[in-house]
């Protein structure tokens, strides 16, 4: 089976997995378990009908955003292991949102190239996003009940407007709240789907704070891309197939790889691996 | 690569002492209570 169906079928089982709970679509009602006392390695709204656990970056805003909290030991533990251990494994992998984006930008319609200089500053926007909206208004800017908002989960998030639409469908008594606020989440949901059918997953290059976060453990998470020098002729095949614009030969574990394997996949003397452990081999052994 | 294991076993080492702090601390009941509810403002209401 080819690399890149392979990737699709695990996709589709990690968001059937993460959102398993197939009743809460047909009553217009989200889970109400205890498994949602877990994170989800992945950007994933506990406000869908289906979720089993909660998002980490909704969960790490709802913590810092509560009275007496301006720290989340408990979120930023297991972000920092998922990051630890698979990196953006996770986005290559495991998230909807971005099996969501791979899906429309196979629809074939002619694709946009982002100017170089342009795409090198939008990749910092994701920074900001996790450092002002994530982390730092939350726990600055405080209501008189000692409690902050969740603003990038408000203002900016899509995956939490696309799956909150089932639940709104189901349940009038949303329906009838909706306002200004539901018609921006949705301009911002759809200016990101549509350009997901133009540019390979721009909302993980530019925006996701979940993608960033996990970027800054890409040169140390166990799971890690490894090139042999010996075996590389430079073709350059990697670099013209990353769907991120990962500079393969110069930095295979950058913080933008999504670890998606499809540089291993098309280098014609496989001199690609991934590797996972920690690796106590010397270079060059 | 010694230096990029001490990292990686600190990191996790971190990572494990953050998680047992937050679940002592009353974090992991506050995720829990957060996500048993819908949050209204994530899916663009309120």
């Amino acid at each position: 089976m080819k690399h890149e169906r392979k990737r699709t079928i695990i996709q589709f089982l990690a968001a059937a997995f993460f959102n398993g709970y197939a009743a809460g679509f047909a009553k217009g009602q989200i889970f109400k378990g205890g498994t949602k006392i877990l994170c989800v390695p992945v950007l994933n709204c506990y406000s869908c009908p289906g979720a089993l656990g909660s998002c980490p970056i909704g969960s790490l805003q709802a913590v810092l955003g509560s009275r007496n909290k301006r720290f989340s030991f408990y979120v930023l533990g297991l972000m920092m292991l998922f990051g630890m251990v698979l990196g953006r494994l996770v986005c290559g992998f495991l998230c909807p949102f971005g099996l969501l984006q791979d899906l429309l930008h196979r629809i074939p319609i002619k694709k946009v190239k982002v100017n170089p200089k342009l795409d090198k500053v939008l990749r910092y926007v994701k920074y900001a996003v996790l450092l002002v909206l994530v982390l730092l208004l939350p726990v600055l800017i405080r209501n008189d009940f000692d409690m902050g908002e969740t603003w990038f989960c408000k203002y900016l998030c899509p995956a939490g407007a696309l799956e909150g639409i089932p639940l709104i469908l189901a349940n009038p008594a949303l329906q009838s709240a909706l306002g200004f606020l539901f018609s921006w989440k949705m301009c911002v949901l759809l200016i990101v789907l549509i350009s997901s059918t133009l540019i390979h997953r721009p909302f993980c290059k530019y925006l996701c704070p979940l993608g960033a976060f996990y970027g800054l453990f890409s040169k140390f998470s166990l799971y890690q891309m490894e090139i042999d020098k010996s075996k590389c002729i430079g073709c350059g095949k990697c670099e013209s197939v990353c769907p991120m614009d990962v500079k393969c030969l110069k930095d295979m574990n950058s913080a933008e790889c999504i670890r998606c394997g499809k540089c291993k996949a098309q280098c014609p003397v496989h001199a690609i691996e991934s590797t996972f452990g920690f690796n106590l081999k010397k270079k060059g052994e | 690569m010694k230096r990029k294991l001490a990292v990686q076993i600190a990191i996790i080492a971190i990572a494990v002492a953050f998680i047992l702090i937050g679940i002592f601390s009353g974090e992991a009941t506050i995720v829990l209570r957060k996500a048993r509810d819908i949050c209204l403002s994530c899916i663009g209401i309120g």
